[in-house]
C-alpha cells in the first residue's frame, strides 16, 4: 500500500522515469489509488473552503461574475434587493445537505424554538420507524440519528451543553459532526423516497432511469452523491421543514425581461402534525441558492 | 475529534489492561458504557457488564490525578485509570469507528450470513480477517477464501479497505486481491456493515461485473471460454484448502 502510494505521487510528477516503468505503474493503478488520489482531491478542495463558510455580504457574489453573463449580473443585482447576505457551501456533493442543516440549526438558534424541537423530533422518530420497516439494521443508522438530536438539543441557551454561535459554525466545519448530520439527512431522505414510491417513481425515472431503490443506493445514502428536487422534496417532507429555492442561472423570460425564480418546497400538509395552525409556519425559513450544480445559504433582509 | 481523553498519573503496583471497547467518545459531555471485557483480571468492583453511572462513580473516585493528553498522542484512545494503590487500569476509549465496528461485530455473530465469517485481530478492532466459503452448486462450490478488512477512524463514513488473502481468479479481484466493486468505492454508504460487505463480495464471485474488468484474462474467459473459466476457477478452490 505504501509502495503504491508512492507510485501515484511519482506519477503525478511527470515522466521523469522510463516510460517502461511508468506502463507498469499504471497497469497497477488499482481502485484503492484511484479512491486514494480522489480523497487527495478532496483535502485539496477541503484547504480552499470549508464545509460551511463564513457570512458574506452578496457583493461577493456578483465580484465572482464580474465579467460574466449580463443576465446574471441583472439577476444578482435583483437579489441583491431582497438578500442581504450569503454563506457558501463546500461544493463535495453534499451542499445541499450541508447547507440545509447549517441554516435549519441556526435558525433554531435564533429562534429559540423549543416547539419546532419537539414537531421535528417526532419526524424523526417516523424516519427511524420507516427505515426500521424498510429492513435497515439500527446499528447502520443511530450513530446518526442521536447525533442530530445530540446537535438539537445544544442549540437551546440556558442548559449545561448550550452552544454558542461561534461553536455552531465550528461544529458544521468539524468533519465528525458535519458528515454525520449530513449522512443523517441522507438516511431520512432515503427512507422518505422508499416509503412513498409511487410518488417518486415517475421523477427518478426521469432522473436515473433505475429503480427506486437503486437510485436511494446509487444517488441518495452515499456520501457527495449531488442533490436534485427529489432529494429536497423527499427532505422537506419527511421532516416537515419548508425550503425555499432560488435559482441564478443564465435563463431569460421571452419577454426580455429578467427576473429571478424561485421555488418553494413545501411538505405535505398531511404530514405536518400542526398543519392547521396559521399558514405562516409554512413560510419557508430556509432560503438556499442554487446555481446549477451548487447550492449556498441566502439570507433574506 | 472534539472528544477529550484523559490519562492519570498514579504509583503503579499492578499493571492489568482492561479493555473497554464501548466507553463512546466523549462527544461533548455523553458517554455511554456498553461492553468491556477484562484480561486476566478481576475486579470486585466491576461486574461483567456495568451501566455507565457506576463507571463513571468509578472514574471519579479513583483517578488520583488526570492529565489531558492531546488524543493523537493516544493511539487507540487508551486511558490509564489508577483505583487507589491497588490497580491501574488500561481502558481502550471507543471512538465512533470502533464502537460502530463491534456491533457489526456482535451482529455478524448473532445473525451470521450464510457462508461468511468474519472477526477483528485480537488486539486491534481496526483489522478484521474474513473468510467467504463458495456458494453452493456454483464453480466456487466448496471454497474457503480469506480477507482482510482494513478500517479506519473514518469508518462508516469511508469504506474499509478490503483484501483478498487467498489466491483468485476473477474479473473484478485484482492480482494483489483488492476487489473492484462500487460498494467498496464511489457508492460507499454507511448504511453497509461487515455482514452487508461480505455478503455483496460473496455475490460478486458468481455474478461478476465484466465491463470493469481488474483481471483482463478472467474477464476474457469468462465472456468467451466457460468452461476454461470454470475449469480455473475450480483450481482457485482446490488452491484455497492447501493455502495457510
Amino acid at each position: 500500500m505504501q509502495s503504491k502510494e508512492a507510485s501515484v505521487e511519482d506519477g503525478e510528477i511527470g515522466p521523469v522515469t522510463g516510460a517502461g516503468s511508468e506502463m507498469d505503474e499504471w497497469t497497477n493503478f488499482g481502485d484503492d489509488d484511484i479512491m486514494q488520489q480522489q480523497y487527495t482531491i478532496q483535502a485539496e478542495e477541503a484547504k480552499k473552503v470549508p464545509f460551511v463558510g463564513d457570512k458574506e455580504a452578496l457583493s461577493s457574489l456578483a465580484a465572482e461574475y464580474k465579467s460574466g453573463s449580463p443576465i446574471l449580473l441583472e439577476k444578482i443585482k435583483l437579489l441583491d434587493e431582497k438578500y442581504a447576505a450569503i454563506r457558501r457551501a463546500r461544493g463535495d456533493g453534499n451542499c445541499f445537505f450541508r447547507s440545509f442543516m447549517f441554516s435549519y440549526l441556526e435558525h433554531i438558534m435564533e429562534s429559540q424554538d423549543q416547539a419546532e424541537i419537539d414537531r421535528v423530533k417526532a419526524n424523526v422518530e417516523k424516519s427511524r420507524k420507516a427505515l426500521q420497516t424498510l429492513g435497515y439494521a439500527d446499528l447502520t443508522f443511530e450513530d446518526f440519528f442521536a447525533l442530530f438530536l445530540e446537535q438539537l438539543e445544544c442549540l437551546i441557551q440556558g442548559k449545561e451543553t448550550s452552544i454558542s454561535h461561534e461553536e455552531l459554525v465550528l461544529r458544521s466545519r468539524d468533519q465528525s459532526i458535519s458528515d454525520y448530520v449530513v449522512m443523517f439527512f441522507r438516511f431520512v431522505t432515503s427512507a422518505e423516497i422508499q416509503n412513498r414510491t409511487e410518488f417518486f417513481e415517475p421523477f427518478i425515472l426521469g432522473l436515473s432511469n433505475t429503480t427506486v431503490e437503486q437510485f436511494c443506493k446509487s444517488s441518495v445514502e452515499p456520501m457527495g452523491e449531488e442533490s436534485d428536487h427529489v432529494h429536497i422534496t423527499a427532505l422537506s417532507d419527511a421532516l416537515g421543514i419548508p425550503i425555499r429555492v432560488v435559482y441564478l442561472d443564465c435563463s431569460s423570460c421571452d419577454t426580455g425581461g429578467v427576473s429571478i425564480n424561485h421555488h418553494d418546497f413545501m411538505p405535505v400538509a398531511g404530514d405536518l402534525p400542526d398543519a392547521s395552525c396559521s399558514s405562516e409556519k409554512n413560510i419557508p425559513f430556509i432560503t438556499l441558492l442554487y446555481r446549477p450544480g451548487h447550492y449556498n445559504i441566502l439570507y433574506p433582509k | 475529534m472534539p472528544c477529550q481523553h484523559y490519562i492519570s498519573a498514579i504509583s503503579i503496583l499492578h499493571w492489568c489492561r482492561l479493555t473497554i471497547f464501548s466507553v463512546s467518545p466523549l462527544r461533548h459531555g455523553t458517554i455511554s458504557f456498553i461492553k468491556f471485557s477484562l484480561h486476566n483480571l478481576s475486579l470486585p468492583f466491576l461486574g461483567s457488564s456495568q451501566s455507565f453511572p457506576s463507571f463513571n462513580l468509578f472514574l471519579s473516585s479513583a483517578v488520583v490525578s488526570v492529565l489531558p493528553l492531546h488524543p493523537s498522542s493516544l493511539s487507540g484512545c487508551s486511558v490509564l485509570i489508577a483505583y487507589g494503590e491497588f490497580w491501574s487500569l488500561v481502558v481502550k476509549m471507543s471512538t465512533p469507528s470502533r464502537k460502530r465496528l463491534m456491533r457489526d461485530f456482535k451482529r455478524l455473530q448473532q445473525d451470521p450470513p450464510a457462508g461468511i465469517s468474519g472477526a477483528p485481530q485480537d488486539n486491534n478492532i481496526m483489522l478484521w480477517n474474513a473468510v467467504i466459503f463458495g456458494p453452493d452448486d456454483t464453480p466456487w462450490d466448496g471454497g474457503t477464501f480469506k480477507l482482510t478488512l482494513q478500517f479506519t477512524e473514518d469508518y462508516p463514513n469511508k469504506p474499509p479497505t478490503v483484501r483478498f488473502v487467498s489466491r483468485m481468479f476473477h474479473p473484478n479481484i485484482y492480482a494483489d486481491g483488492s476487489i473492484c466493486l462500487d460498494i467498496l468505492q464511489n457508492q460507499w454508504s454507511p448504511i453497509y456493515d461487515v455482514a452487508a460487505i461480505l455478503t455483496s463480495i460473496q455475490s460478486l464471485l458468481c455474478d461478476p461485473n465484466p465491463n470493469s474488468p481488474a483481471n483482463s484474462e478472467a474477464a476474457r474467459m469468462f465472456s468467451e471460454n466457460k468452461r476454461e473459466y470454470n475449469r480455473r476457477v475450480r483450481e482457485i478452490v482446490e488452491q484455497s484448502w492447501t493455502a495457510d
